[in-house]
């Protein structure tokens, strides 16, 4: 009987043997820079893959997320954007060549440009203005409070549209030029489909704008494509086709990158593949820039941070530059304002709590609550990273910190109850709608503003932004925010850049990008001759 | 058998309904505020609390499951947060994705566990091999697994591709394999069958070790049972003796094993769904979760409940059919 | 065995009986208790504090002092591994324990009584079967805060109804065994029926259904990490470092694949000492 052993002690062996070539495999994942280039489209088609699908219907009344505005901003065009290829505010013509603004800045007079139809055929005239912001309001989108004080459209002539707002908005062009902001949208094609919600069903699949791209598939989860409109009014892309195939895994958009079955990542890989995308022979990095930011805020309804005292000591705890080094590497640069950067001309919105961790060491002796919990939003590497440093950091001064994860609603519902909430958390990235600083101390700053998590607040900045807001005046807005920083709940990171990796054949990379998209104007990439 | 049937069937109606009151009780529970997936990341305060008003999110639980209630007998499952569309829409491409997936990676994970009981069982030579490749893949991290799988097959030797399910759907089931068929796409039925098979054997080995392991042992105590040896010494052939005596008496605990195994399976597709961007219900739960999309969350847990549920039945009857003593 | 005379085919050698190596057996069954040795005593081994950055960042494996490398924060990875072992190891036998016990119970009450008792405690059980545990998990963590423990009751809720099903249909086959028959018939208690002739025939099964079942807890802790479920970090736990990793797999491999590779081997070692018990098992019977 003896030899009824033999099977059983060879298994032993080649369960050992099975491990060897999952070990092997696991080293080649790594060594992927063997091929030299990938080659460029012959058939016209751009494969821009996404991380994620893109959460809401591309619909520009609705949609206010994140990777889907490379869909809505190619396919619709607002009056004004941002100017693409600079690293400051600047506002610059789309929809409308010119513009004037009154003195007491409510009445905005725009010039429309010429020869533009929508994808539908119809030409655009300026009575698509107010249909598009009276559809705005209808629809209720998050984003529908930039139109909310529009109290007139007066239309002299087709390419005359005349703006008048019922009290003065210094953010008014910010908010036309944002990618949330309102998109002209065919006033027959909305007529037509309008069904019983507005044409929002209409446009789940399908676009009425006036952009270089048309929206052709729309599968939610899966894929979405764009085909060029061939009558577009500005330039004509070498790119017929815009593949955007939605990947769930980072890893595997990656090696769907390394393979050149993906020509272009934006914005959607984390940190830690930074060093291997900086050797890569095939691909070039872009670090564009953005109005995003990493933030770290307190929750002044916990006990520990429930004195000022505490939060300073917190706040003064955290060493910005090694976190950015180690963490954020080169999409990032220290933050030492307030305000995203170039929000307020000379940086005179500047940051003064300074680094120096014996404030928290000393603090954590005599505090009585010892137990300190720093969250994070589910998926966010990079805040995960600082999270997990600054709870180290935090043991070592003798607390009980932990770093926990939490899911994107989780986060938005401790507004309801600001005592469930974690201690501290660390927003990897977040921005806001516009380059006015309005529009960023409205909606980090203020209370019924949207992403003040734990509602911390302090009705001299709110009445200072308000006021601000009214006259633009920058000094307003500095005073705002110091009385801000003075609650000790708001520390600025870091600014954030737009990461796009493309494939060397891609050119125009930089041309096709603005500071308040983080997407491309897919319209203006070129290939490489 | 029909007066089991419908036993079964209302007793199923009475389980639905509790299931989804205890997942209305859950959610009440679990933290996290949907309008945000609905109105967008920056929306104001002032908006938010105007939509969860708007969408009925500020009623008592009860009220809610009241109206949930209402729908499902219309067959409305509600509006998903996140998609803006029905939740049945979604479904419709969803579901049939997925069931696509679990099938074909059930039918590998049979075939996958024959192969190890048997080998094991009669003693294959060089099988050991096999049986300890798939047992060391079951041992390690699906996501692990799927990525490996991923590099070896996608990125390496480029047999395979690593995301989606291939050709684009013309309808009408959303069965791809049945769609291309009644297409006579030959080529898009052979994309299916490409974009199937690594998701499909990440998703089968786990369960293939579990019914294997069963169905051996029971081989192995029906192989050396009296009534076998029996039949050898009458001089029936190995193979038929193989077929009408041992499977057929071996197969009741892998039966009841299967079962479970393929339910698990449905809950396990989240994770390989994940990672091959497959879009079925796994991939959409995954992403209605962080966002709490109560309505898409519900309806995916009913109905992957239902499926338990009905899949626990025809074990029930499939057992009793094998063997009749088990009937009460 | 000495009248089969013709040529025996391959899969007829079975019938011989199935005696395997003893000392394999003995080997395969002292695996998990190696594991349980290791994972109370393995931080003794560990070099450094698992929590604090010691290194630089992301060291390969081989580096100097630091074995099996670092993070991506500076935390040596084989004392993460070997802390995260004890989280995992214990984590995985007190849900199996967990499941074993409640589950056992009702599959051995339902399996003997039978009737509506019966019918009652198995729609019960495919109720709690259907819920689905991600689910049960986070609203539980929600309602009694983050943490290792409180995901521990959330996957229990769920993971009994797999060991009533299986137990139950055992437990209903030994009831019908004349002996057990006989006993009923004389009036013993249903108590002292379950206790003294129903439970020591479930056992076997129970053992080596639980022993192959730790493995799969390992692994579906490592899956709730993805969520957030699980081990609140920084403090070192397999499944959730291996998760939370994830995205330098194609970058610095080893910081997600170290505590992988551990999750593999912990299972590997749960399942090969479940293969031992069960042969153990058979052998005696």
């Amino acid at each position: 009987m003896h030899h009824m052993t033999a099977p059983h002690r060879r298994r032993a062996t080649i369960v050992a043997a099975a491990l060897v070539p999952l070990l092997a495999l696991t080293a080649c994942t790594t060594g992927t820079s063997a091929k030299t280039t990938n080659s460029a489209p012959t058939d016209g088609v751009l494969t821009v893959g996404l991380l994620g699908d893109i959460g809401q219907p591309p619909d520009p009344d609705i949609y206010y997320a994140n990777n889907g505005t490379a869909i809505i901003i190619n396919t619709y065009e607002g009056l004004v954007q941002y100017k693409n290829d600079v690293s400051d505010v600047q506002i610059a013509p789309r929809l409308a060549t010119s513009w004037t603004v009154s003195a007491d800045k409510t009445v905005y007079t725009f010039t429309l440009r010429k020869g533009v139809t929508f994808h539908d055929g119809t030409p655009f005239t300026s009575a698509a203005v107010k249909v598009a912001f009276d559809r705005r309001i209808a629809v209720k989108g998050g984003a529908a409070y930039m139109v909310q004080g529009v109290k007139s459209v007066g239309t002299p002539d087709d390419l005359t549209a005349v703006v008048t707002l019922d009290a003065p908005n210094s953010a008014f062009l910010d908010e036309l030029a944002s990618p949330f902001g309102p998109k002209m949208e065919s006033p027959t094609g909305l007529a037509k489909n309008a069904g019983s919600d507005n044409a929002q069903t209409y446009l789940m699949t399908q676009d009425l704008g006036t952009g270089p791209y048309e929206l052709t598939t729309a599968q939610t989860g899966t894929r979405y494509e764009l085909t060029r409109y061939d009558k577009y009014w500005g330039t004509i892309s070498p790119f017929t086709t815009i593949k955007l195939p939605v990947y769930s895994d980072p890893s595997v958009l990656e090696l769907a990158f390394d393979k050149g079955d993906v020509s272009m990542i934006a914005a959607a890989l984390p940190s830690s593949a930074l060093k291997k995308y900086s050797k890569t022979s095939y691909s070039t990095s872009y670090f564009l820039p953005t109005l995003q930011s990493a933030l770290i805020t307190v929750n002044p309804s916990k006990s520990f941070f429930s004195s000022v005292d505490a939060r300073m000591a917190f706040m003064s705890a955290i060493d910005k530059k090694t976190l950015v080094k180690q963490v954020l590497g080169e999409r990032s640069e220290v933050a030492t304002t307030m305000y995203a950067k170039g929000m307020i001309g000379g940086g005179a919105d500047k940051q003064t709590i300074a680094y120096d961790p014996s404030r928290m060491k000393s603090f954590a002796k005599t505090a009585s609550d010892k137990k300190l919990v720093i969250g994070y939003a589910t998926g966010n590497t990079n805040a995960q990273q600082i999270a997990n440093i600054l709870a180290a950091q935090l043991i070592a001064d003798g607390l009980n910190a932990t770093a926990e994860t939490y899911t994107t609603s989780t986060v938005f519902g401790w507004a309801n109850d600001p005592t469930t909430g974690p201690d501290a958390f660390i927003d990897g990235n977040n921005g806001p709608d516009g380059g006015s600083p309005y529009l960023w101390g409205h909606v980090f700053w203020d209370k019924t503003g949207g992403i003040d998590y734990f509602l911390c607040d302090n009705p001299k900045t709110d009445e200072l932004l308000n006021q601000a807001l009214a006259t633009g005046d920058e000094s307003t807005y500095v005073r705002a925010a110091a009385e801000y920083e003075s609650t000790g709940c708001y520390l600025q990171l870091s600014y954030n850049k737009d990461w796009v990796v493309a494939q060397n054949w891609l050119t125009n990379v930089a041309k096709a990008q603005n500071l308040g998209a983080n997407e491309l104007d897919f319209s203006l990439l070129g290939i490489k001759k | 058998m029909i007066a089991f049937l419908a036993k079964r069937l209302g007793i199923t109606i009475v389980l639905l309904f509790t299931l989804s009151a205890i997942i209305f009780f859950l959610e009440s529970i679990a933290p996290g505020d949907p309008v945000k997936a609905y109105l967008g990341a920056n929306a104001s305060r002032v908006d938010v609390l105007a939509e969860r008003h708007r969408l009925g999110l500020d009623e008592p639980t009860i009220v809610q499951f009241g109206r949930f209630l209402a729908g499902l007998a219309h067959g409305d499952l509600g509006v998903s947060f996140r998609t803006h569309r029905a939740v049945t829409a979604d479904f419709a491409v969803y579901l049939p994705a997925t069931i696509e997936l679990v099938v074909f990676a059930f039918v590998f994970a049979i075939l996958l566990a024959g192969g190890f009981a048997f080998s094991a069982a009669l003693r294959l030579p060089g099988s050991s091999v096999y049986r300890g490749i798939l047992l060391v893949g079951s041992t390690a991290p699906p996501f692990l697994l799927a990525i490996f799988g991923i590099v070896l097959f996608y990125q390496q030797l480029d047999w395979l591709p690593a995301s989606g399910r291939g050709p684009d759907d013309a309808g009408p089931t959303g069965f791809l394999v049945i769609d291309t068929l009644a297409h006579a796409d030959l080529p898009g039925l052979a994309s299916t069958f490409q974009h199937l098979l690594l998701p499909g054997l990440v998703l089968a080995i786990a369960p293939a070790i579990g019914i294997g392991r069963i169905l051996r042992s029971s081989l192995e105590s029906t192989l050396s049972a009296d009534y076998v040896r029996t039949a050898r010494s009458k001089g029936l052939s190995g193979g038929r003796v193989l077929v009408s005596h041992v499977l057929r008496n071996s197969i009741g605990p892998a039966i009841s094993m299967s079962g479970l195994q393929l339910g698990f399976m449905f809950a396990g597709v989240v994770v390989v769904e994940q990672v091959f961007s497959w879009p079925g219900i796994g991939n959409y739960l995954a992403n209605s979760i962080p966002v709490s999309d109560f309505p898409a969350i519900a309806a995916v847990t009913l109905v992957l409940g239902a499926i338990y549920i009905a899949t626990n039945a025809v074990v029930d009857l499939l057992q009793a059919a094998a063997d009749p003593r088990l009937v009460t | 065995m000495t009248l089969i005379t013709s040529p025996v085919p391959r899969w007829r050698a079975v019938s011989t009986g199935f005696v395997a190596g003893r000392r394999l057996t003995v080997v395969l069954v002292s695996l998990p208790m190696l594991m349980t040795l290791l994972a109370l005593f393995g931080r003794i081994l560990a070099p450094h504090d698992p929590v604090q950055p010691v290194g630089g960042l992301n060291l390969p494996p081989g580096s100097d002092g630091f074995p099996l490398g670092t993070d991506a924060i500076g935390r040596d990875l084989l004392s993460r591994t070997l802390y995260g072992v004890q989280a995992s190891w214990f984590s995985a036998l007190l849900v199996v324990g967990v499941g074993l016990l409640i589950g056992g119970l009702i599959g051995v009450i339902a399996g003997v009584t039978g009737g509506w008792v019966d019918a009652v405690l198995m729609r019960v059980t495919d109720l709690f079967l259907a819920l689905p545990g991600v689910l049960v998990s986070i609203a539980i963590v929600a309602a009694l805060g983050a943490g290792l423990g409180n995901t521990l009751i959330g996957v229990s809720i769920v993971w009994w109804p797999y060991y009533a099903r299986i137990l139950r249909g055992e437990a209903k086959s030994i009831a019908a065994r004349p002996h057990v028959e006989a006993a009923r018939l004389a009036g013993i208690s249903r108590p002292r029926l379950i206790l003294r002739h129903v439970l020591p025939g479930v056992v076997p099964t129970a053992v080596v259904t639980a022993s192959l079942d730790v493995g799969n807890v390992v692994l579906l802790l490592a899956g709730l990490s993805f969520l957030g479920l699980g081990q609140s970090a920084p403090a070192p736990e397999l499944g959730s470092d291996t998760a939370r990793a994830l995205s330098q797999l194609l970058s610095e491999w080893w910081v997600p694949v170290v505590p992988g590779l551990a999750v593999l081997i912990v299972s590997l070692v749960a399942n090969l000492g479940g293969d031992g018990i069960r042969t153990l098992v058979t052998n005696r019977r």
